[in-house]
């Protein structure tokens, strides 16, 4: 947990008490991406690695976190920094608070009545979210979430995804079917459904719901769109349709992933932030994590030691 | 397997012993014990149709036969002519009804001052008993002393000063009494008051109770009233009336002739028919009487008495034979009631004309009825001369009379009538007010428990609604019986409220009420299942809904109740059918009027209701006992057709997500 390499420090980073490791400002090296995560396919889409010096877009200082009215923290003084623009994987094993993490993002702790932050804040955008005046709704319409499993109402194709238009008061059709084609391309279904929207949406594959999830999420525009291991109960099919989908994506949105597939975070973030029973390990970017990490745990974790 | 030692065969995979009767293990002896009480219910269904079945299915051929004698006795043709004037008769009495409720609403709280003081009266009264006999004591002492002969003066002193005391003592408690009576206290709320009157009433009331003499404020109030009265009544449109009422009261009394000479001739036909159909009987249970009798001489009186029995069939064409010469005398009185009711109703006044909202109604009714008679009657006219007493009944008419008739009579000396129409129309009529007004507090408050309440909320307010249904039935019907059909009756008349159809309610029993109280017993059926409906709602559809920015209402109303509408549905429908098939209230409650309620301020009965009224007092196996199973096979099928929809729908949740 030494801070050695200090010259690599990422400006954007705050650094927290015990563990967090900057990321390497540098472009990777590619002889040494060759852990057994990377695959061909993925390659082709080279992650730029220079950009992780995105601008921040949710800032996140010394946060702690319980479920239990304060008695016992469920996440322990985090910081840590997310650029906009970017995909940010967090990884460790089940328990160490990563989901916890991003449901505090858009407050979706909020339907815990006994959760409460106990020190620190989120900020996004530069607005504490936990702030008296920042409507949860509000923040939930800026800031989307896909879940594990996936969860289309038993409704239409069609509505499910002009759901989060209409309860904002949009009626007119042609905004409706315009946003809702758009929503259906961007998350690469659009050709799969287009005869059938009409249709109840329990009626698609695993993997066309989760995407149809994700169009859902994404036809109300947020800036954020956070995803609690959206993949893990997809074949491997419909997996990389999925992944080929967030690379797409990360053009227009910063995305925030949880997953507990190493590889997949190793294919598809920029950024990689290892958590352990409650703290943040080590965040850098994602090559940096996966080849050169700083603290053993991350180490004993990605080589498969443990978790 | 556990224990080797235990086991007779030594594969290493031989079923352990133990428990083991007739080859039948442990598990098998618990799957048998589970499956036979699964199999016990639905034999049990299966017993209660057969047994309901069993009960009612003499029915049918028992009702067309008595259908046929009511035919064979000429009784059906005069019931024909006794419909014309019963439906005539409807007029006049709503006419005669109108003048009161006009009189009273003219005449206001003057209308009923003579009412309220005696209520007032009678209250002080009974709080006045030992001042009274105080009275009355101090009273028969001075006339006993008085009579004494000689008198003494000091006792008459004593006696007249004693009285005086009594007098007074009881004029201070009566005015201390009733200056704490107010309108308030009346029993009868339909009462009207005036607030300038109350002081009057009591100072009257008061020199009432003491003199026993009628006061001069009631002298003068009846003088005024009457006077008032004379003044309304001769008001053009209070004389039309009444002339109009008297044209139509005259010419019932020759027709009234008319049906009395020929209902008392099919009468006696009847009494022929009936007599056949158990003479038969008597004469063999005679004649075995007189094979056992003893001696000679009882055998042949026995003989002779059997003998005396008729068995001969009634010449039913010599008996019918006046009624069909009737038909021209029926004609006759006919047109004298069609020609006179048309006049009547030709110069009956306005509804308009009248002020009191009652006979304004009872006008409008009037002439609503009177254009429907003219068809009536034409109607049971052709009937009449198409007639034939030999047309059989046949078994449809005796299915179509007990799902299509209108009457519900028993115990009848002339014919009992079998339609089960108007208990179903009540028993209905009553579920849907019932349904109706509960849906919306059970369903929203499961809606509010479920989704919305705070968890503090949520433990109080479930098991409190849950209660509920606790309550036995036959204490929710006191409540209606004391509190809720008078408040209903008292606060319908407000005219705020007029808007309500149906309202102003005129009896504290009716439908509304029962339907109100059934409303509060099936708010925790429906509660309970629409709650637990909510409750299967994957709880990812909340997530989903609140992550896209939804307010907690929006998620309820547009996510969470689209996807369990159907089990909310299946809730109501249970809901109903716990209603149709409650009793102790529609009894009670309902005012137990046998016809077709017209709206729901009416009084009715129900089907259950009438069950629960009849069956104690009917002779087993006979036709009104195996009507009053009909009735319950009837009742059971809806039950159970209702819940079959509720379950089909439920089922259809279920496929869905």
């Amino acid at each position: 947990m030494n801070q050695q390499d200090s010259a690599n420090i990422d400006p954007t980073a705050t650094l927290s008490g015990q563990a967090v490791t900057a990321a390497p400002t540098e472009a990777p090296d590619a002889p040494l991406r060759q852990d057994p995560a990377h695959t061909e396919h993925l390659h082709a889409k080279s992650i730029t690695e220079n950009a992780l010096e995105g601008k921040t877009m949710i800032k996140i200082e010394d946060l702690s976190f319980s479920y239990d009215k304060g008695k016992t923290n469920t996440l322990r003084n985090i910081s840590l920094d997310i650029p906009e623009k970017q995909v940010t994987a967090f990884i460790g094993p089940s328990g160490c608070g990563k989901s916890t993490l991003i449901r505090c993002l858009n407050r979706m702790n909020d339907l815990v009545e006994t959760s409460c932050i106990t020190s620190g804040n989120i900020k996004i955008m530069g607005q504490d979210i936990h702030a008296k005046e920042v409507s949860a709704i509000e923040l939930r319409k800026q800031v989307g979430m896909v879940f594990q499993k996936y969860n289309p109402f038993p409704k239409s194709i069609y509505d499910n995804v002009a759901y989060g238009l209409r309860i904002q008061g949009i009626k007119k059709k042609s905004v409706l079917d315009e946003a809702v084609e758009r929503s259906l391309k961007n998350a690469a279904l659009w050709d799969e459904v287009k005869d059938r929207l009409k249709d109840s949406a329990l009626g698609l594959s695993g993997g066309q719901q989760q995407r149809l999830c994700i169009a859902r999420t994404i036809a109300v525009r947020p800036k954020v769109i956070l995803m609690d291991e959206p993949c893990s109960a997809l074949d491997p099919i419909a997996t990389a349709k999925v992944e080929e989908l967030m690379l797409e994506l990360r053009k227009d949105f910063t995305i925030v992933i949880v997953t507990h597939s190493m590889q997949q975070a190793s294919r598809i973030s920029d950024r990689t932030a290892f958590f352990y029973l409650g703290e943040l390990i080590e965040y850098g970017s994602t090559t940096h994590i996966f080849t050169n990490p700083t603290a053993k745990q991350t180490e004993d974790y990605i080589s498969g030691r443990f978790g | 397997m556990s224990e080797p030692k235990h086991n007779t065969n030594n594969s290493p995979f031989g079923k352990s012993s133990g428990f083991n009767v007739l080859g039948i293990g442990k598990q098998e002896a618990i799957k048998y014990f589970f499956g036979g009480n699964a199999t016990l219910a639905v034999v049990l269904i299966v017993l209660i149709v057969a047994f309901l079945s069993y009960h009612a299915w003499n029915f049918l051929p028992q009702y067309q036969k008595s259908l046929t004698l009511y035919r064979l006795s000429g009784q059906e043709f005069t019931d024909y002519a006794s419909d014309q004037l019963t439906a005539q008769k409807e007029l006049s009495s709503l006419a005669s009804q109108v003048p009161a409720y006009e009189l009273k609403h003219r005449l206001g709280a003057l209308y009923d001052l003579e009412a309220v003081h005696s209520d007032f009266k009678n209250k002080a009264q009974k709080k006045l008993i030992a001042e009274r006999k105080d009275l009355q004591r101090a009273k028969s002492n001075l006339d006993k002393v008085s009579s004494k002969q000689p008198a003494e003066q000091t006792e008459m002193l004593a006696a007249n000063k004693r009285l005086q005391e009594a007098t007074q003592k009881l004029k201070i408690r009566a005015q201390e009494i009733l200056s704490e009576i107010s309108y308030s206290d009346l029993n009868n709320k339909s009462l009207i008051t005036d607030s300038k009157y109350l002081e009057d009433i009591r100072s009257s009331v008061v020199a009432n109770i003491i003199t026993a003499k009628t006061s001069n404020f009631i002298k003068t109030t009846r003088k005024t009233e009457a006077e008032k009265t004379a003044e309304i009544m001769a008001l053009p449109h209070m004389q039309e009336l009444a002339k109009a009422r008297d044209m139509l009261i005259a010419p019932q009394k020759p027709f009234n002739n008319y049906l009395k000479k020929y209902r008392l001739i099919a009468s006696d036909s009847k009494g022929q028919a009936e007599t056949h159909s158990t003479a038969a009987g008597r004469k063999e249970a005679q004649l075995i009487k007189a094979k056992l009798a003893r001696s000679e001489q009882d055998r042949k009186m026995d003989r002779i008495k059997a003998e005396r029995i008729l068995t001969a069939t009634p010449n039913y064409q010599k008996l019918n034979e006046p009624l069909y010469n009737s038909l021209d005398e029926h004609l006759e009185v006919q047109n004298q009631l069609t020609d006179q009711t048309g006049e009547a109703l030709a110069s009956m006044p306005m509804a308009s004309d009248f002020q009191g909202v009652k006979a304004r109604a009872r006008v409008t009714k009037i002439k609503d009825l009177g254009e429907a008679l003219f068809p009536l009657v034409e109607a049971k006219r052709q009937r009449m001369e198409t007639w034939s007493h030999t047309q059989p009944v046949s078994i449809g008419q005796s299915v179509s009379g007990f799902f299509m008739g209108t009457q519900w009579v028993s115990n009848s000396s002339w014919q009992d009538f079998y339609g089960v129409l108007p208990l179903l129309a009540g028993s209905f009529l009553v579920a849907l007010v019932a349904i109706l007004l509960a849906v919306p507090f059970a369903v929203g408050g499961a809606i509010y428990v479920n989704r919305l309440s705070t968890s503090f909320e949520q433990r109080w307010i479930k098991p409190i609604i849950e209660f509920i249904g606790a309550i036995p039935s036959i204490v929710m019907a006191f409540l209606g019986v004391v509190v809720v059909g008078a408040l209903i009756q008292e606060h319908s008349q407000n005219p705020l409220l007029s808007w309500i159809p149906s309202f102003p309610v005129e009896q504290d029993k009716t439908i509304l009420t029962a339907g109100i109280l059934l409303a509060l017993m099936s708010i925790p059926t429906v509660f309970t299942l629409a709650e637990d409906a909510l409750n299967n709602v994957p709880k990812a559809y909340k997530e989903a809904a609140l992550a896209l920015g939804s307010t907690d209402l929006q998620t309820v109303i547009k996510v969470i109740i689209p996807s369990c509408a159907s089990g909310i549905i299946a809730a109501v429908l249970l809901g109903f059918g716990r209603i149709i098939g409650e009793t102790m209230v529609v009894l009670l409650v309902m005012g137990g009027r046998i016809a077709i309620p017209e709206s729901i301020s009416d009084p009715a009965h129900s089907m259950t209701g009438i069950m629960a009224q009849e069956i104690g007092e009917v002779e087993q196996g006979s036709l009104h006992w195996s009507a009053l199973f009909m009735v319950g096979l009837l009742l059971f099928v809806i039950a159970l057709t209702l819940n079959y929809i509720a379950q089909t729908t439920l089922r259809r949740l279920s496929k869905h997500s």
